[in-house]
């Protein structure tokens, strides 16, 4: 029993000196790195972007009203004339920003529910897993869409939303991978030793389930931001002055005849983001979790 | 020269990052028609990557022959294209694998496997083929065989879908059945019907069989002829007579010293020390010379050629060659 | 297998009871007074307490459920608060053009998916496989309504092809199916090819090279079948993606369908319009969830004979 603890530790002590051989393996991966390097471009823009914007995001200039490309504007001008380029970058924040904090939210409550439903087992297990099962059973959006209908409109509310349904299955995937961990000896040694049920939970079986999270994380970052434009375009979201990509496409379906630019930068902007965020979850999935690739 | 096959300084290599590795480094051997030889080695020793060269297998590994000679009947098989290498494949050399378990496709009907491949290379229309295919159920002795025919594989026990693989192997009437450890996952007793099952197909029909294995045990019980394999050489032929009462080298003998003996319950079995090299850094001398227990200074310098004597039997080792006999040989 | 199919079938029957209960609080979990909130702020407490009564609300819980339970067992899914209109009507009219629309898109998603996924996997690692999954995964990415927007301004306003909205001509439904499906396929490609690539590293694929099938009789004949049975697991889960994005088409599309009605609806706070809808959405995607998992069993032989 001993033996294979320590041959155990051993693999979790090389694993952790593997880093420097991810960041290799990583670096390996062009369309990956480059989607790492876009996704990093718009974290800065997302944290300096009220900054740096050539014009203000929300002022209105009535003399320039819908305004094609040009080099004053790069983007082009919206119905009110404020600088379609600067309301972008202004969106960054909003959109990185309700991405982000939905998914932390609802991969913390997965993980969580995920680590005690695999660790306890029996009826905790049933309980929670049933729950899944019903969220499972409404489509995505539509429970963001019942859960907005309810609570009404607004960016807290689709955070909210959001974060709700990418509950089940963070807690699924954790489960699994928890019901895997618990298998391996170390784990009974360490019980057998005495030690308290939240140090193996938190400090020998969360540490394993974190790069299935990380690639998770990624993809499902991707999904939100999709799934919050969506919301916004609909009408649900952000409110339609401001500059969020979803909100900026719902608001351009009234100039579609004549205003090109008002359409396609907003959802280009979207498209790039969760591109990134895709190949970028391809990318680490890959290298972290062999398994499933191919 | 054998009149069925021959295998002339088979070359394979693996390309692994850019470099290339060779597994199978300069393998002679022969099959006459109607024979069973076996090629035994432990695992690694290349001895499957042989046999999948022969089918030209290689599809989609990296693996590659890079130098040598297949010739079967009067063609190189290296020679062929795709295309000619089609016909030839399951018609007159077919194949059966280590794994009954999952070497039949699992969605689709014991039947229909069968009379796919009749249909293909015997041109025969549905009806034929299928009695063709009952026949050949019967043949290897799968008792029902009208019934197994529209089941399942996953229906069946492992020795079944064994006998399934060697029906479906035999069913164009090869010349050549190659079967790369086809006892291997299975329990004992079965082993032993199975093997029974290929002489007796070996008998009736002439097949010749080439028979790869680590198991010593299994190359008594049914070849005539056994090459020995070890680090991608051959490092000894003979027949099975021959090769159990006088083992010419050191790693033959270690073999046989392992295989467990009938009634000596020794607690514990021999096994040769040391390991296989590794393929990527392949010792200059003899390949055996670090788990050799005579191993001498020459070993770790040159290594010996395959030397045969008069009535064909080789070996490669300097225990039995002199320098003297070696450069005789190449120079002459 | 008939054990499986009554097995599958009585399994639902919790999950369609839960699933109704939920939909039913859903109106009482909507913070404040909904009465208030439907009636609007200038409604006087009169009118107020037409609407509750109109919703049943001013009747105790038990008898709230045990009412909407019935009704639901006689297909009454109450009326429309705003046009005074049965429910079941204004949804009667919008089923076929929406189960019209998922079924054509998802049609298209899946052959185009399977082809794609296919030539990937034949191809694996050279060029044909990267513009594949190159296009997969910007399939995966690319918005839906993003993607019908810029296409109605190619096809409907500069090249003056089909129709911006509406579903007079058959027209009416290419520009939203394509919409649609678009991240459907993308998905399916991307999961043929990787299930393709698992099942042509099997031991039974080397059996029938061995016995000198051609490339395409091993793909076809051989290897397809066992690779597209998870696939056929994965587009019922796609149904759910397709009936959310069906929401959004539509609105994009003016598209006379069910997933505008759920906009509207919300929109105009026509709560038992909302909660129809959202009846109806759960169960058809517990429905096609059923189905695949009967089709998967049929697929299947392992389960199929068992």
């Amino acid at each position: 029993m001993s033996e294979t603890m320590t041959v155990s530790k051993q693999q979790i002590a090389s694993k952790r000196g593997t880093l420097s051989t991810f960041w290799h393996d990583f670096r390996q991966r062009k369309v990956a790195f480059i989607s790492f390097l876009f996704f990093v471009l718009l974290v800065i823009l997302a944290v300096i972007g009220p900054y740096i914007v050539p014009f203000n995001p929300q002022t209105p200039d009535y003399n320039h009203v819908l305004q094609g490309m040009s080099q004053k504007h790069w983007a082009g001008t919206d119905e009110y004339g404020r600088d379609v380029l600067s309301r972008l970058i202004a969106g960054t924040r909003i959109s990185l920003g309700i991405g982000i904090s939905s998914v932390l939210i609802g991969a913390m409550a997965g993980t969580i529910l995920g680590l005690v439903s695999g660790y306890f087992g029996k009826w905790v297990d049933k309980t929670i897993m049933r729950i899944c099962d019903v969220l499972f059973a409404f489509p995505d959006i539509l429970l963001a869409i019942g859960i907005v209908a309810i609570l009404g409109p607004g960016l807290k509310n689709v955070i909210f939303a959001v974060a709700f349904f990418s509950v089940p299955s963070f807690a699924r995937m954790v489960r699994g991978k928890t019901l895997e961990v618990k298998e391996m000896l170390f784990i009974e040694a360490e019980k057998s030793i005495g030690a308290k049920t939240n140090r193996i939970i938190f400090r020998h079986i969360f540490p394993e389930t974190i790069p299935i999270i990380i690639v998770y994380l990624t993809m499902q970052v991707g999904t939100a931001i999709l799934a919050a434009a969506s919301l916004s375009f609909l009408g649900l979201g952000a409110s339609p002055s401001s500059p969020d990509w979803g909100a900026m496409l719902s608001m351009s379906r009234d100039y579609i005849g004549t205003a090109f630019n008002l359409v396609f930068f907003p959802g280009l902007a979207i498209f790039l983001t969760v591109l990134s965020l895709n190949n970028l979850g391809d990318g680490l999935r890959d290298i972290l979790d062999p398994k499933i690739k191919d | 020269m054998h009149n069925l096959l021959n295998v002339n300084n088979l070359q394979i290599a693996f390309r692994k990052r850019k470099k290339s590795i060779k597994v199978v480094n300069g393998v002679d051997f022969g099959i006459s028609k109607g024979e069973i030889v076996g090629i035994v080695g432990e695992s690694g020793c290349g001895k499957s990557v042989t046999s999948l060269s022969i089918m030209r297998l290689f599809h989609d590994t990296s693996g590659e022959v890079v130098g040598g000679t297949i010739q079967f009947k009067e063609k190189d098989l290296l020679e062929l294209s795709e295309r000619e290498m089609r016909r030839i494949r399951g018609k007159e050399i077919a194949m059966i694998f280590q794994e009954p378990m999952t070497s039949l496709n699992p969605v689709m009907k014991i039947g229909k496997q069968l009379i796919q491949g009749i249909m293909l290379h015997l041109g025969l229309n549905r009806e034929e083929a299928k009695q063709q295919a009952v026949e050949m159920l019967k043949l290897v002795g799968i008792p029902r065989a009208e019934s197994i025919m529209n089941e399942y594989p996953h229906q069946l026990s492992g020795g079944m879908r064994q006998r399934v693989m060697i029906a479906i192997a035999m069913s164009c009437e090869p010349e050549l059945l190659i079967a790369d450890e086809p006892t291997t996952a299975l329990d004992v007793t079965i082993q032993a019907q199975i093997l029974q099952l290929m002489k007796k197909i070996q008998r009736e029909r002439g097949t010749a069989i080439l028979l790869i294995t680590h198991d010593l045990g299994v190359v008594a019980e049914s070849c005539d002829r056994v090459v020995v394999m070890y680090a991608g050489r051959v490092v000894e032929e003979a027949t099975v007579e021959e090769l159990f009462e006088s083992p010419l080298h050191p790693y033959t003998q270690g073999l046989i010293e392992s295989v467990p003996k009938i009634g000596n319950r020794k607690e514990e079995l021999y096994s040769i020390p040391g390991h296989v090299p590794n393929p990527e850094a392949m010792p200059n001398g003899c390949k055996f010379a670090s788990r050799c227990p005579y191993v001498m200074d020459i070993c770790r310098e040159r290594e010996p050629q395959l030397v045969s004597n008069n009535n064909g039997r080789k070996q490669r080792c300097w225990l039995h060659q002199s320098i003297k006999e070696e450069e005789r040989k190449t120079i002459g | 297998m008939k054990k499986y199919i009554v097995k599958r079938i009585l399994g639902i029957i919790p999950l369609l009871f839960v699933v109704s209960f939920l939909i039913f609080l859903f109106i009482h979990l909507v913070p404040g007074d909904p009465a208030r909130l439907i009636a609007g702020k200038d409604a006087d407490l009169q009118q107020i307490n037409a609407i509750k009564h109109q919703l049943h609300l001013d009747e105790p819980l038990y008898k709230q459920y045990i009412d909407y339970m019935n009704n639901l067992f006689h297909g009454n899914l109450g009326e429309s608060i705003k046009s005074k209109v049965p429910v079941s009507e204004l949804i009667g009219e919008r089923i076929v053009p929406s189960l019209e629309l998922s079924l054509l898109s998802i049609a298209w998603a899946m052959v185009i998916g399977v082809l794609i996924g296919i030539i990937s996997a034949i191809f694996k690692n050279r060029w044909p496989d990267n513009i594949g999954m190159i296009t997969a995964v910007s399939g995966i990415s690319l918005p839906n309504f993003w993607l019908g927007l810029v296409m109605i301004q190619i096809f409907s306003v500069k090249l003056g092809l089909l129709p911006t909205g509406g579903i007079e001509t058959w027209k009416g439904y290419l520009m939203p199916s394509i919409a649609l499906g678009a991240g459907i396929m993308a998905m399916i490609a991307r999961f043929t090819r990787s299930s393709l690539v698992q099942t042509l590293k099997e031991d039974f694929i080397r059996t029938g090279r061995s016995r000198g099938y051609s490339g395409l009789t091993i793909v076809f004949g051989h290897a397809l079948r066992s690779s597209l049975i998870p696939v056929v697991t994965v587009a019922g889960l796609q149904f759910g993606f397709l009936l959310g994005g069906s929401i959004v088409v539509e609105t994009v599309f003016s598209f006379p369908g069910m997933g505008r009605l759920l906009i509207n609806s919300i929109q105009m706070r026509d709560y038992p319009v909302v909660q129809a809808e959202l009846m109806l959405f759960s169960f058809e995607f517990i429905l096609v969830n059923l189905i695949v998992d009967l089709l998967y069993g049929f697929l299947n032989p392992k389960i199929r004979y068992d």
